[in-house]
């Protein structure tokens, strides 16, 4: 009697998990959830003066930390660890799309494609088991903040 | 005919045949062989079972008679014959040990003999009690080097490879001499584990066989690279030879393989299956790790890389490590701790192509010992190491045959091309030849000093003849490391020891120059 809403019920967690609900980078401080929930990760929050940094912890081992400003806005996000996260999710479609076909971009086979533009700028480098680069939006980005030696 | 004598009375019967093709003699044979024993089998006349009598060992190299006196080998100075075994009473088969824990496989062409008697004239008068049992062999050839190539890559590669160290690498269906097929231009790779294939340069009918789980489900693989490319396809099992050496039903990855056209939404990034696309037919990776995703891919079915594949479609698949891709030469039967890269040194403006050496094993044969090498080990979960420069430690340092130039961390401060050259954008441009000096620092404690230049990558990549560079620099994404890529590798020979492998400078991970 009770198996057909406890199975809608597991099919609608189901969609919940799997359906990427949405970009990060330049969204607000409830895409980490969505982000966090979409790798299946252990999630914390630390503040510094001029900014919030959420660390998404993978299970590989990855650490992905997200970075706010007082705005509420995600200037930055660093990812670090042995596997690749899912880029397209952290980054956002449409940074992810500006960054794979940017003709601009700097690329070298397997280990590194980098894009520095006005409006975004991503570092992507490392081999299998270890990866390591950023991503973040200049001009969010607040005052004073060393953006490439976040991690 | 004194054999034959003797013989006819105890077996009548058979003496037609048994004596008239004499196997009444005494028999002396080897009975086991190795690299450091032999034993043999005395198969005395009948007419000496049961009676005791002396046994002589003797070895013959390059000229000169040895033997053993007792349980020593001694150089033969005269008569009379030094004695192995005195008065040893002999069963119808007595086995003797005619060497025991001396190396003499070394030893081509020497000559063991055995032989038995009431005295030193009755054994090398009477027919069969004295016999040459065994001729220490040539060594067999071991043939455990492939070419490397740095060329512009497979036809038609536009643009051509650069800095791509390229091997040819046969495969063929699990059992099979002959269902094969040889594979030009495999990129080498020492920063990444296992062989994978593009799809389209395989032939059909080598037809490899699925790598399946419990269930019989098909499995596949999605692997990320820091690019933002990936490529996706499934594991099959191949045998693999390189060279002289062979493993057997390896799992491999094939990309962009037709039957598996699906990725999964996990796996994101840009496809890379074609030979154009990936820049190689396939990548051959020979890293410091055994499997290509290891304990993590084991554990975790949400892992993004495995996938199990029933009709139904992928879904993420945990994977034990037999099943997972894995590093080749581990899998060879012999020098299978390690590879070596050999590549000559060539001139700063560069080289239009160049050739070297990818040997397998680590201090295993002659051509493959540390010498002077310094072992620097790597850190055991990510392979890197620690690159001291200016007072400061860069801990996510690699040397990595994959990566086809420098990556330096912006502090050494030399500037990038314009971000609008056209033929060597983001590379590194410094405005005359610098050169650097810093300090390799192993896990282990060991250090070295490397001194290397960069060259401005604009005039070096304008020369477009050129595929092979020593001097070709980029920025590094990651400020915490430097990355010894291609140009690091020439004029060195660089080993990369395997995870838990032995090896003469010690158990792997590490890397050795």
């Amino acid at each position: 009697m009770s198996t057909r809403p406890r199975t809608i019920a597991l099919l609608l967690a189901l969609l919940a998990v799997s359906t990427p609900s949405g970009a990060t980078l330049d969204q607000d401080e409830a895409s980490v959830e969505t982000d966090r929930r979409h790798m299946n990760a252990r999630r914390s929050v630390r503040a510094d003066a001029s900014y919030r940094v959420h660390e998404i912890r993978l299970d590989s081992g990855t650490m992905v930390r997200e970075y706010l400003s007082s705005s509420g806005r995600i200037f930055a996000v660093t990812w670090h660890g042995p596997t690749l996260p899912d880029l397209r999710q952290i980054m956002g479609e449409a940074h992810f799309q500006t960054y794979v076909n940017a003709a601009d971009a700097q690329h070298v086979p397997r280990r590194l494609r980098s894009l520095r533009r006005d409006d975004l700028v991503v570092h992507s480098a490392g081999r299998p088991r270890a990866f390591s680069g950023h991503a973040y939006v200049p001009t969010l980005v607040p005052p004073g903040v060393a953006v490439e030696s976040l991690r | 005919m004194g054999a034959m004598q003797r013989c006819a009375p105890v077996l009548a019967a058979l003496a037609l045949w048994s004596c008239a093709a004499d196997v009444q003699a005494a028999v002396i044979a080897l009975d086991t062989v190795s690299d450091s024993s032999a034993t043999a089998t005395l198969s005395p006349d009948p007419g000496d079972v049961g009676k005791p009598a002396d046994i002589w060992m003797g070895a013959v190299y390059q000229g000169t008679l040895y033997m053993r006196d007792g349980s020593t080998w001694v150089r033969h100075a005269g008569d009379p014959l030094p004695v192995a075994i005195r008065g040893q009473t002999l069963a119808a088969a007595t086995r003797v040990t005619v060497v025991e824990q001396i190396d003499f496989s070394g030893l081509a062409g020497l000559d063991l003999y055995v032989g038995y008697g009431t005295s030193e004239q009755d054994m090398l008068t009477s027919p069969g009690k004295m016999a040459k049992i065994y001729t220490v062999p040539a060594i067999s050839a071991v043939d455990n080097v492939a070419t490397i190539t740095v060329d512009a890559g497979p036809p038609d590669l536009v643009p051509g490879a650069l800095n791509i160290p390229f091997v040819s690498v046969t495969v063929c269906s699990p059992g099979s001499a002959s269902n094969c097929q040889t594979i030009d231009h495999i990129h080498v790779d020492t920063g990444s584990t296992g062989l994978r294939l593009i799809s389209a340069t395989l032939s059909p009918s080598l037809a490899l066989p699925l790598q399946k789980n419990l269930l019989g489900a098909p499995l596949a693989e999605c692997v990320q690279f820091a690019d933002a490319t990936l490529v996706w396809g499934p594991v099959r099992l191949a045998d693999v030879k390189i060279a002289g050496e062979h493993a057997s039903s390896v799992p491999v990855q094939i990309i962009g393989d037709p039957a598996f056209s699906t990725v999964p939404p996990a796996c994101s990034g840009v496809p890379s299956d074609t030979v154009q696309s990936f820049g190689a037919k396939g990548i051959l990776g020979v890293g410091v790790f055994r499997e290509d995703c290891g304990s993590y891919c084991a554990q975790y079915a949400g892992n993004t890389q495995y996938y199990a594949c029933p009709a139904s479609g992928c879904v993420g698949a945990a994977v034990p490590l037999a099943q997972q891709v894995a590093h080749p030469v581990a899998r060879f039967a012999r020098n299978n701790n390690g590879v070596l890269v050999q590549l000559p040194a060539i001139p700063a403006g560069g080289a239009v192509n160049t050739t070297g050496s990818l040997v397998f094993g680590i201090g295993t044969q002659a051509n493959n010992g540390l010498g002077a090498a310094k072992v620097l080990e790597v850190d055991p979960s990510f392979g890197d190491m620690t690159t001291l420069y200016g007072g400061v430690a860069y801990m996510n340092s690699v040397i990595d045959s994959g990566a086809n130039v420098l990556f330096l961390p912006s502090s050494v401060g030399i500037p990038t091309c314009s971000r609008r050259d056209l033929v060597a954008p983001g590379f590194l441009c410094p405005s005359a030849t610098q050169t650097l000096s810093v300090i390799n620092h192993g896990v282990n404690g060991v250090t070295d000093t490397v001194n290397f230049a960069v060259g401005n990558a604009h005039t070096l990549l304008s020369n477009f003849q050129m595929t092979a560079f020593n001097n070709l620099a980029a920025p590094n994404s990651d400020p915490y490391g430097f990355s010894w890529g291609l140009p690091f590798f020439f004029g060195r020979s660089v080993f990369t020891a395997i995870e838990n492998a032995p090896t003469p400078g010690g158990t792997g991970p590490y890397v050795a120059y």
